[in-house]
């Protein structure tokens, strides 16, 4: 077999030290890719020879096999093959049957139980040779695309359709044959509002008829070689107009994604610069939102705050007007295309028949051999178990008894040694070499967990969560918003934002804030609650709602802060905000307080400065 | 009683069993009254059924499997090893001396998991799929099993290694523990080969690809090479009995670290159901 390959290279592709090896770099590359996951170990030439090294090991190993089975399989056995049975007994007992002399011949009787146990090795190792293929096949000539539709939209047949595609190295991109419009999208969700399945209803335009058929998350549609399915990702779109005065109408649909249990955000961008911030709520019968909360911001300045249903027109300041025109729910859509799909089941079913063949179905040879002796006999009783032979200690025992006499008395055991298994064409015997090999794999592994534990430090999480809260927090200043505090605040601090963004609104005014610098000094953290401090310095300033304009000249602060975070299912959130020492404040006078004689200058943090700025 | 404080009460009432169990096995071992492990083998027993009780209930009032969180993981892993432990000592009664060692990591697994979150959650879509009950059963099965051969491990290490008492003479020869050492391992492999292939096969329905080399995916593999290079090696170059035994703990402290460790640390597509 495989004659084109010559026998060095052959003995070196199945010799035990290159298949460990294999296996090792394999599972090397595959551990190390997690730990750097930028490396792309798997796209990597070296890893690609790798591969191809294991298919070629693997193809030897299988031909091998399947001609080791087929000459086993079709041995007839001789008392010869009992000589080195780990169970072995030989004893005298009175003949069975009376015959005469010139009857008595010795009788052998050799038997085999579970011979199917021999394929084990050779199917599970044809599997994984399938599955090495298939993969190979898969990355080469396998597709995949993605798209997201909205209701009524249709996808056309040609691959410029798909929003993104991702073809193999040798593959044509994903095209359907026929069209395919989304007719309707169906969540069903849990009474908590979490989503529970999501089910599309697709037409599909065949020549001939149009058929309707529905598709879910893990229920999939075959359309000639392409597979079409969704992921989980879907919402409601809003389909908005902007109208301006001398300029053309532009419609946009904006897709509008998951931003918490049943609610959906998304920004819809419209002329001169102008941003609808929209959020709407999609309840849990699944119904298309009738109510869009719409924020129209221009940089940082907002524009306009409130509601629109569908059919109203919003009139914007400055004459812009947008029209919010429906609402359908837009789904993402996936494609895939893999020709050897099958080949790969097909491997896997194969390594997990073989792994089971070869643990749970061992071979068992039999051999009874009976002397006659006059009116005595003497009996050799064999049993050459496949493998895991110290476990058929009791069978043997069973056997022995059977033929009258007890195995323990008599039995030539010696279980342990010739039972290691039959695959082995090479051995080695357990020697220092073998010893620091053992020795560095379990380096390896226990080095491993360290590397793997590597987490940031303290500072630099507690820098990331500063950072995240005050962006977070700057845009609901930003947007009049509150709602957006939401993942970073607790019920105390949350509150106290709530009022600080209110009161601002109450005098027409957002606020627009930019972090300059920050310092973390210092972090305490235990289990449940951190402590950071910092140091910041923020550029201010105020603008009035409606027209984005500065109100109140503007401020540069300098401040030293203690956030305190408190850790709430594992998320951590502000619980409470303190200066460390009085803010240093740029402006003498916040305009929203500027007719209020006297009042103190405030830091947006909310706390009044003690000693206003020198 | 709300459902959450009896169910509460369950698992706590089978932790209480399986540490009288334990005790007992002590008990009838150290002590050499191997009249008692049959006893002892009823206590454990015993214990299985709160917890069984305990699983249901959980399963009824949350609606899906123990798959979701930590606490539903850790426990359903402790009651498929006590029972993989219980049928084989039940079979082979001179075997009771690993559940020393098989029955503690159990209860420290179970210990661990009513220490976490046992928030209910809810199934996603994508983990609405028959595959996934193929993925978690084997999954478990393989845990089981690797804890049967990781006890087998330790008791072959002391047998080897020159240890002497009335607790290991009771056991079979260290050839014939080094067997079963090997044949738990074999059967751990064949269950986490399901597991994998039926992730494979789950993850093609939802995600659209067989294998992505998400971490968890790459840390399964390694976890099955790494057993598979344990088998290959004992059978390339004769591994002595201690050498197995080793190699078998290492491996089992790998596939500890796949199961409950890594999910936790790489981010990754599934650590999002494991994250609470």
């Amino acid at each position: 077999m495989l004659p084109f390959i010559p026998k060095t290279a052959k003995r070196f592709l199945r010799s035990p030290s290159v298949i460990i090896s294999e296996i090792t770099a394999i599972s090397v590359a595959a551990a190390a890719s997690t730990v750097w996951p930028n490396c792309h170990f798997f796209q990597s030439v070296w890893f690609a020879a790798l591969a191809l090294l294991a298919a070629a090991s693997l193809l030897v190993v299988v031909l091998e096999q399947a001609g080791r089975l087929r000459s086993q399989w079709l041995t007839c056995l001789t008392p010869s093959h009992f000589q080195t049975a780990p169970f072995r007994a030989e004893f005298e007992r009175p003949a069975q049957y009376q015959t005469s002399d010139a009857e008595a011949r010795p009788t052998v009787r050799i038997w085999t139980l579970r011979r199917l146990g021999l394929s084990g090795s050779g199917v599970f190792h044809t599997g994984l040779l399938l599955i090495l293929v298939a993969g190979a096949l898969r990355a080469l000539l396998g597709a995949d695309a993605e798209v997201d539709l909205m209701e009524g939209e249709t996808l056309q047949p040609t691959a410029t359709a798909w929003a993104a595609q991702w073809p193999g190295a040798l593959a044509r991109p994903v095209r359907l044959q026929v069209p395919v419009t989304l007719q309707a999208v169906k969540a069903e969700r849990y009474d908590t509002g979490a989503l529970r399945q999501l089910k599309l209803c697709l037409l599909v335009q065949h020549k001939d008829a149009i058929v309707t058929e529905e598709i879910a998350v893990n229920h999939d549609l075959r359309l000639g070689s392409n597979r079409l399915f969704p992921s989980s990702d879907y919402g409601p779109t809003a389909l908005v107009e902007w109208q301006n005065t001398g300029a053309p109408l532009a419609r946009q649909a904006a897709l509008l994604k998951e931003a918490g249990i049943g609610r959906y955000e998304g920004i819809a961008s419209g002329p001169g610069g102008l941003r609808a911030h929209l959020r709407t709520q999609v309840d849990s019968a699944g119904h298309h939102p009738e109510l869009i909360e719409v924020r129209v911001m221009r940089d940082h300045g907002l524009l306009f705050a409130g509601e629109a249903r569908v059919g109203d027109t919003l009139v914007l300041p400055g004459g812009v007007k947008l029209a919010l025109h429906g609402t359908p729910f837009w789904a993402r859509l996936r494609g895939s295309r893999d020709y050897a799909l099958g080949l790969a089941y097909l491997g896997f079913a194969l390594v997990i028949a073989g792994a089971t063949l070869i643990f749970t179905v061992i071979k068992l040879d039999f051999c009874v051999a009976v002397t006659p002796l006059g009116d005595r006999e003497r009996v050799f009783v064999a049993l050459k178990p496949q493998r895991f032979a110290p476990l058929f200690q009791e069978r043997f025992e069973q056997l022995v008894q059977a033929q009258g006499r007890r195995a323990s008395q008599q039995a030539q055991t010696s279980p342990g040694d010739e039972a290691r298994e039959e695959a082995c064409s090479t051995t080695l015997s357990t020697s220092r070499l073998l010893r620091a090999r053992l020795a560095g794999w379990l380096f390896l592994l226990l080095c491993a967990p360290l590397l793997t534990s590597c987490k940031p430090s303290a500072l630099d999480q507690a820098r990331t969560l500063v950072e995240r809260y005050n962006r977070v927090v700057s845009e609901a200043y930003r947007r009049g918003d509150v709602k957006l505090i939401d993942p970073v605040v607790g019920p105390r601090e949350g509150k106290k934002l709530t009022g600080l963004i209110g009161v601002r609104l109450d005098f027409g005014l957002t606020l627009d804030s930019r972090l300059l610098s920050l310092e973390v000094t210092d972090v305490e953290e235990t289990k449940t609650v951190m402590r950071v401090r910092t140091k910041e310095r923020w550029r201010y300033r105020d603008l009035r709602i409606g027209t984005g304009e500065q109100v109140g000249e503007e401020s540069l602060d300098s401040y030293e802060m203690l956030y305190m975070f408190t850790n709430v299912n594992r998320a951590w959130l502000v619980d409470e905000i303190r200066f460390t020492k009085p803010p240093w404040v740029g402006r003498r006078q916040t305009p929203w307080t500027a007719d209020r004689k006297g009042a103190p200058v405030v830091a947006p943090h909310g706390t009044p400065s003690e000693h206003p700025t020198p | 009683m709300t459902p959450f404080a009896l169910e509460t009460s369950l698992h706590w009432s089978a932790v209480g069993l399986y540490i009288a169990g334990m005790v007992g096995f002590a008990w009838a071992l150290i002590f050499d009254h191997p009249e008692k492990v049959r006893r002892t083998l009823w206590i454990t027993t015993a214990g299985l059924l709160p917890h069984t009780a305990a699983l249901l209930l959980r399963y009824f009032r949350v609606d899906h499997g123990p798959y979701m969180l930590k606490y539903e993981v850790l426990s359903s892993n402790a009651w498929i090893a006590i029972a993989m432990l219980l049928v084989f000592v039940w079979r082979r009664p001179n075997w009771a001396p690993i559940a020393l060692v098989a029955l503690p990591a159990a209860i420290l697994m179970m210990g661990l998991g009513l220490f976490t979150n046992p928030e209910a959650r809810t199934l996603p879509p994508t983990l609405r799929s028959i595959w996934l009950i193929f993925h978690v059963v084997f999954n478990k099965l393989a845990v089981g099993a690797f804890v049967l051969s990781f006890a087998a491990a330790i008791v072959l290490l002391r047998k080897t290694g020159g240890a002497s008492s009335r607790l290991l003479d009771r056991l079979p020869g260290p050839d014939v523990i080094e067997a079963y050492t090997v044949r738990f391992v074999g059967f751990g492999f064949v269950f986490w080969t399901t597991t994998i292939g039926a992730g494979a096969i789950w993850a093609n329905q939802s995600w659209g690809r067989y294998w992505g080399w998400d971490p968890i995916e790459s840390w399964s593999l390694v976890t099955w090479l790494a057993y598979a290079i344990l088998l290959h090696a004992r059978i390339f170059f004769r591994l002595k009995a201690r050498a197995t035994a080793w190699g078998t703990i290492a491996c089992f402290v790998l596939s500890v670290l796949t199961v409950l460790i890594f999910p936790f640390v790489f981010p990754s597509m599934h650590s999002a159901y494991f994250q609470s």
